[in-house]
């Protein structure tokens, strides 16, 4: 892996830290989903200093550069979580519809 | 004397200003014609027309949602509110002038008799009958989805998108806690049929709408079937939490 792709893996996973914390700190990121977000992070930081496992990997499956298995491995992971979110989404809207459904019959039940 | 059982009728209604108030005076006109009484409640998804001053304005019995849910969250909160009101029989009519209400005595039959816990309001029983029959798309649509629940259930239902039908207090209570937001008609009968309660079809007639548009366009025909064969192949898969 060439030095530049993992000076930049590391320059990410900084910015990423530090992003991460901020939005904690703020409270607008629940420690459950941090702790997610830092395990990423850490991933990040270890292939960028331990480049041989990915080269590794790279050899095993004939990838032609490690930058490609990197990129595919962002790719796999951006659609694992985009899933979660709708399925969380879909979670949501259920609760929300019964909501809904609650006031308005609570609702009319007041104006009668 | 059998004990008189409680009927209402459950109207769903999305923007129904022009056919929301004949369809309730036809159910009042039926009433007075047949000495009857069936209670109704308008279920107003959020209407963003007259639909809700109309409502007012001739103190039809209605309640408005507070956003809009779509058909399947409508029609549940009628579920709900029966429940809470303690009726026995449902009977889901569309606003739109579709359904014909000189048919409730028959829909209302099996489930008066036991006989059947659902009753779906069928267009395509009776072959020789006239009355609308939807579009030649939808139609062929409808007929697969009636292989898919046949194949799945091993019971025909023959009109697996009608919304003219009656369900008795056991699935009222089933349909108040879990009701399918999407394509509900279709898939609640599968699931009613997995349950092992009785379905029933009776022939109807049904008119073209009234006015305005129906919901499901022509365009989204094939993803809507597509999409409510896949549901019916999953139900009862799920593992229930």
């Amino acid at each position: 892996m060439s030095t530049g792709l993992r000076v930049v893996l590391i320059i990410f996973a900084i910015l990423w830290f530090i992003l991460v914390s901020i939005l904690l700190k703020k409270n607008k990121l629940p420690i459950k989903y941090s702790m997610f977000w830092y395990a990423f992070i850490l991933v990040i930081v270890l292939l960028g200093v331990f480049p041989d496992f990915l080269t590794l990997i790279c050899s095993f499956f004939r990838f032609k550069s490690v930058a490609n298995l990197v990129i595919g491995l962002f790719i796999t992971m951006l659609m694992f979580i985009t899933l979660i979110l709708t399925a969380i989404v879909s979670y949501q809207k259920k609760q929300i519809k019964q909501l809904i459904q609650e006031v308005s019959l609570i609702k009319s039940k007041i104006e009668k | 004397m059998k004990k008189q059982e409680k009927i209402i009728f459950i109207i769903p209604a999305f923007n129904e200003e022009e056919n929301i108030l004949n369809t309730y005076k036809s159910i009042k006109d039926y009433n007075k014609k047949n000495k009857i009484d069936y209670d109704v409640i308008v279920i107003n998804d959020g209407s963003t027309d007259n639909t809700q001053s109309i409502l007012e304005k001739n103190k039809i019995p209605h309640i408005n949602l507070i956003r809009n849910l779509g058909i399947g969250g409508a029609v549940q909160t009628g579920f709900k509110y029966a429940i809470e009101n303690n009726y026995d029989v449902a009977i889901q009519f569309d606003g739109d002038g579709q359904h014909d209400i000189k048919y409730a005595k028959e829909i209302l039959k099996p489930i008066l008799d036991k006989k059947a816990n659902m009753v779906i309001g069928s267009r395509f029983i009776d072959k020789n009958s006239k009355g609308f029959k939807s579009s030649f798309a939808r139609r062929i649509g409808i007929k697969l989805i009636s292989l898919v629940i046949k194949l799945k259930t091993g019971k025909k239902i023959y009109d697996t998108t009608s919304g003219f039908r009656a369900i008795d207090k056991n699935i009222l209570k089933i349909f108040s806690e879990n009701y399918p937001t999407e394509y509900p008609e279709p898939i609640s009968s599968v699931t009613i049929i997995n349950k092992g309660l009785e379905v029933d079809e009776v022939p109807v007639e049904m008119k073209e709408r009234g006015f305005g548009k129906s919901s499901i366009r022509t365009w989204k025909n094939l993803y809507y079937m597509f999409n409510v064969i896949i549901s019916i192949l999953i139900i009862g898969k799920r593992v229930k939490k």
